[in-house]
C-alpha cells in the first residue's frame, strides 16, 4: 500500500474516530456505565388498582407522574415501576398523585429492587468473554485454512482483528452508554441487540478474510472494493432491517440510529481501516527479531 | 439411482422440518373455523417424546408468572439485612440448581417497614408445592431402623411419626453434591417399572462414615434408607442400587416421593444441596405476569418477520431476477431447518433468539450470495464440474461429526453460564451454525446441482 494510499485513508479515519473516541471517554470518565436497573439496584414503587384499566394508559399516566425506567404489569392490575437514582421518600410521595391520575389503589408499597440473577453469574462474566474470544480466534484460524497464508500473517491479522472488535465493542459501549442522556439504559434488551449488531458488523471482516491470499494488504483492498460493489446491497439490506428489528423492539429511535450508525462505522472499519492497521501490524512483526528469525512462523498455516 | 434416493429422502426431510416449522394458523371458511398446526411428535408416533414441536414461551415477549415469597424477620430484629442475605445466598443457590433455563429472581424489601420479600418469575406456571418446598427450611434427614425396636413389639414408639425408626447423624453439611440422574436401578419394588429420574446423593469425603454407618444399621432387615426434609419423606434409597455397606461407600441412588419429573427431582436435590434455612417464609399466589417488552409487542413481530420475508424476496428478485433462485431456496430452506430444529428442542421463542437468527440468516444469505457470484463468473458449468470451479469441497462424515462434537458441547456450556439473554443469544448462534453445517454437509452441492443453471 502506498503511503499516499495510507495518508488518504488514514485522514478521514482520524477525523472520524477522534471526535468519537472523545466523546465516548469523556461521557464514560464522567457517568461510567449505566448498567440500568435490571444489572444494578433500582427503587420501585409497586400498586394495585382496584379497577382494571388498559396496561398502556396506566403506563403512560405513571410515565407523565414521574418518568420511569422499567415497568412491569401484572393480570391482578398489580404494577411494578422501577426508578433509578430517586429516593424511597420521593416515591412515597407518589401515591396521592397516583391515586387521583390513575385509579383507585388497593395497596401501595415502595421498594428497594435488587437483581439477584447477575449475582449469581458475575464470576463467569470473564469466562464467557473468555470463552467468545477462543471460539473468534478459532473461527478466524479456520477460516484462514485455505488462504496459503504464512503463521506469521495469520498471527498478524488475529491480533489486528482482535484489535478491530476491541475498538468495536468499545464504540458500541460507549454509544450505548452515551444514549443514557435519552433514558435508554443497559438491560437485557440492549445487550442482545449490541451482541446481535457486534456480530452483523464482523460480517465484511469475514466475507473479506475468506477470500484472502499471501499478498494480503492487496487481496484485502481488492475483496473490500468488490464487496462494497458487487455483494453491498444485500449487506446493507440486512443492516437496514437490523436495524430497523433494533428499532421495533426497544422503539426507540436514538437505539436505531445508533445500530444503523454503528453498522455502518464496522463496514468502514473492515473494508478501509483495516488494511491499515494490518500493514502497521505487518511491519511491527517483520521488525522483532525473535518473529524475524522464527522459522515455524514462516510456514504455511 | 442412488442420487436420486437421496434427492428424494432430503426432499422428505425438507418437507418435515417445513411441517414442523410452520406456525399454528386459525381461519374462517365459510362460517366453519378451521386450525392448522404443525407437526408434533404424536403425529409421528414418537410417543417417547412427551413435549410438543413447539416454541417455549419466553418471558420477554409472553410473558409468565411470578410469585413472591415473604420473609417473617420478627425474630431477627438485630441481623434483619444481614440474615435477609442469607436466606437470598439460599434460596439462589436453591435456583442455581434447579437449572431453570429461563426465569428471573429478584429481591424487593423494605427495611424501615420491615418488609422483605423475593420474587420468582418464570415462563411457565411453577407447581405450588414445589415453590413451598424450595422455599422451605430444608432440614435433611436419614430414617434408619431403630436397633432397640423389635417388630410387633410394644416397644416400639407408636408415637413416633416413623415408627420403628430413628434419624441418623446426618444433616445437610455432610452433603457434597445431590444430582438428577436417569439409571434402571431406580425403582421401588418392580425392576421393571424404573422410576424416569431419581437422585444421585454423594456425601462429602469426612462425612463417609455417617453414611456407612447407616447402611450397617439397616443391614440385618436389608430396609432402604429414607431422606426426610422437614420431618417428610422425600426421597427413598432406590431398590435396585444394591451395595455392600461394609466398603467404603460415598453415594447413593434415591427415587423421590413427588411427581417423577425432572423438575420436581431438579427442585428436591437443590434444598437437599443448600444450607437450612431458619427464618419463616410464605409463598404467595402465583400471578400471571404480562409480556416484559409490551403486550403488543409478539404481534408487531409476527407482522415484522412477514414484511421482512417478502421484502428479502421482492427485493432479492427484483435484483438479481432468475439467479435469486439459488439464493432465496437456500435462505428459506435454511430458515426452516433453523426453526424446525428450534422448536424440536424446545428453544425459548425470545428476543436473544430472533436476534440471533436474524443475525446468522444474514451471514448465511451473504455466503450463499457469494457461491452464486462465483457461479456468475465460472465459465464452466457443466452438472460435474460446477462444484469444483466453484471451490465446494466434500465435506466427509468424519469431518461432520467432528465439526457438531466441537459446537453442540458449547450449547449446553451456555445452558446456565451468563444472563438468559446472552445465554440464548449464543445457543441460538451456536445452533444455527450447527444447521449451517448440517446444511452444507446435506443440502448445499443438491441444490447447486438442481438450480445452477438459472444462475
Amino acid at each position: 500500500m502506498s503511503k499516499e494510499m495510507i495518508k488518504k485513508i488514514i485522514k478521514p479515519n482520524i477525523l472520524l474516530l477522534c471526535p468519537i473516541i472523545l466523546i465516548i471517554s469523556i461521557n464514560l470518565f464522567l457517568n461510567k456505565i449505566n448498567l440500568g436497573v435490571e444489572y444494578t439496584s433500582a427503587n420501585v414503587v409497586e400498586f394495585t388498582l382496584l379497577d382494571s384499566l388498559a396496561v398502556e394508559e396506566v403506563e403512560k399516566k405513571v410515565y407523565e407522574i414521574k418518568p420511569y425506567s422499567k415497568v412491569e404489569s401484572y393480570e391482578n392490575n398489580q404494577y411494578t415501576f422501577y426508578y433509578q437514582e430517586v429516593s424511597l421518600e420521593e416515591l412515597e410521595s407518589l401515591q396521592d398523585d397516583i391515586q387521583s391520575n390513575v385509579g383507585v389503589m388497593s395497596s401501595f408499597q415502595v421498594l428497594i429492587y435488587k437483581p439477584t440473577t447477575l449475582v449469581l453469574i458475575v464470576n463467569r462474566i470473564y469466562y464467557g468473554v473468555y470463552v467468545a474470544t477462543v471460539i473468534y480466534i478459532g473461527l478466524l484460524m479456520y477460516i484462514f485454512k485455505n488462504t496459503q497464508l504464512t503463521r506469521e500473517k495469520v498471527l498478524s491479522l488475529i491480533m489486528t482483528d482482535l484489535l478491530l472488535i476491541f475498538i468495536q465493542g468499545g464504540v458500541l459501549i460507549g454509544g450505548l452508554n452515551l444514549l443514557g442522556f435519552w433514558n435508554l439504559k443497559l438491560s437485557s434488551t440492549v445487550i442482545t441487540v449490541g451482541a446481535g449488531a457486534l456480530l452483523i458488523g464482523m460480517l465484511p471482516n469475514i466475507l473479506i478474510s475468506r477470500k484472502l491470499q499471501p499478498d494480503i494488504i492487496e487481496t484485502w483492498q481488492y475483496e473490500a472494493s468488490r464487496l462494497m460493489h458487487d455483494r453491498s446491497r444485500l449487506l446493507w439490506l440486512f443492516i437496514v432491517i437490523y436495524a430497523a428489528f433494533a428499532w421495533v423492539y426497544t422503539m426507540n429511535a436514538a437505539l436505531f440510529l445508533l445500530i444503523s450508525a454503528f453498522l455502518a462505522y464496522s463496514v468502514y472499519l473492515y473494508t478501509y481501516a483495516k488494511p491499515v492497521l494490518l500493514q502497521w501490524n505487518l511491519r511491527g512483526l517483520a521488525a522483532n527479531r525473535l518473529i524475524k528469525k522464527n522459522k515455524f512462523l514462516k510456514k504455511e498455516w | 439411482m442412488l442420487e436420486k434416493l437421496q434427492t428424494v429422502i432430503l426432499a422428505l426431510l425438507a418437507v418435515v422440518a417445513f411441517m414442523v416449522a410452520m406456525p399454528r394458523w386459525n381461519f374462517e371458511y365459510k362460517g366453519k373455523k378451521y386450525e392448522i398446526n404443525n407437526i408434533n411428535p404424536s403425529d409421528l408416533n414418537l410417543d417417547l417424546i412427551e413435549d410438543e414441536f413447539a416454541y417455549k414461551p419466553a418471558l420477554d415477549l409472553q410473558g409468565g408468572y411470578s410469585v413472591t415469597f415473604d420473609l417473617d424477620m420478627q425474630g431477627y430484629p438485630a441481623e434483619g439485612l444481614e440474615k435477609y442475605e442469607q436466606v437470598k445466598s439460599t434460596i439462589s443457590q436453591r435456583m442455581a440448581l434447579i437449572g431453570f433455563k429461563d426465569f428471573e429472581f429478584t429481591s424487593l424489601l423494605n427495611p424501615e417497614k420491615d418488609l422483605y420479600s423475593f420474587r420468582l418469575t418464570t415462563p411457565d406456571r411453577v407447581d405450588e408445592n414445589l415453590l413451598v418446598i424450595l422455599s422451605s427450611p430444608g432440614k435433611l434427614q436419614a430414617l434408619i431402623d431403630d436397633p432397640d425396636a423389635i417388630e410387633g413389639e410394644e416397644s416400639i414408639d407408636s408415637t413416633s411419626l416413623y415408627p420403628g425408626k430413628i434419624t441418623a447423624d446426618i444433616s445437610n453439611a455432610d452433603i457434597a453434591n445431590v444430582r438428577v440422574v436417569s439409571d434402571s436401578r431406580i425403582y421401588s419394588t418392580d425392576p421393571e417399572t424404573p422410576y424416569n429420574y431419581g437422585l444421585e446423593i454423594e456425601f462429602r469425603n469426612e462425612s463417609k462414615q455417617k453414611l456407612n454407618s447407616a447402611l450397617i444399621s439397616n443391614y440385618s432387615k436389608s430396609s432402604p434408607l429414607f431422606f426426610l426434609l422437614d420431618d417428610s419423606i422425600v426421597a427413598v434409597q432406590a431398590s435396585g442400587f444394591q451395595i455392600d455397606p461394609f466398603s467404603d461407600n460415598d453415594s447413593l441412588l434415591l427415587y423421590t416421593t413427588l411427581d417423577d419429573t425432572k423438575l420436581s427431582n431438579s427442585v428436591i436435590a437443590s434444598v437437599m444441596n443448600s444450607p437450612e434455612i431458619d427464618v419463616p417464609i410464605s409463598v404467595g399466589d402465583t400471578v400471571e405476569i404480562n409480556p416484559l417488552l409490551g403486550n403488543s409487542l409478539l404481534g408487531k413481530l409476527r407482522q415484522g418477520t412477514i414484511i421482512s420475508v417478502v421484502l428479502v424476496h421482492i427485493v432479492l428478485i427484483l435484483l438479481m431476477k432468475k439467479s435469486s433462485i439459488l439464493l432465496l431456496v437456500s435462505i428459506d430452506l435454511y430458515s426452516v431447518l433453523l426453526i424446525a430444529l428450534h422448536k424440536i428442542l424446545g428453544f425459548n421463542l425470545s428476543l436473544s433468539l430472533i436476534a440471533a437468527s436474524i443475525v446468522m440468516v444474514a451471514f448465511f444469505a451473504l455466503r450463499m450470495n457469494d457461491i452464486v457470484n462465483r457461479l456468475k463468473v465460472s465459465e464452466n458449468l457443466k452438472k460435474k464440474s460446477v462444484l469444483k470451479t466453484i471451490k465446494i469441497d466434500d465435506i466427509s462424515a468424519k469431518s461432520l461429526i467432528l465439526r457438531l462434537l466441537i459446537f453442540v458441547p458449547i450449547i449446553l456450556f451456555f445452558e446456565n453460564l451468563l444472563t438468559v439473554s446472552v445465554n440464548q443469544f449464543v445457543q441460538g448462534i451456536i445452533l444455527a451454525v450447527i444447521v449451517w453445517i448440517l446444511f452444507d454437509y446435506f443440502y448445499l452441492k443438491l441444490l447447486v446441482k438442481r438450480f445452477h443453471s438459472y444462475v
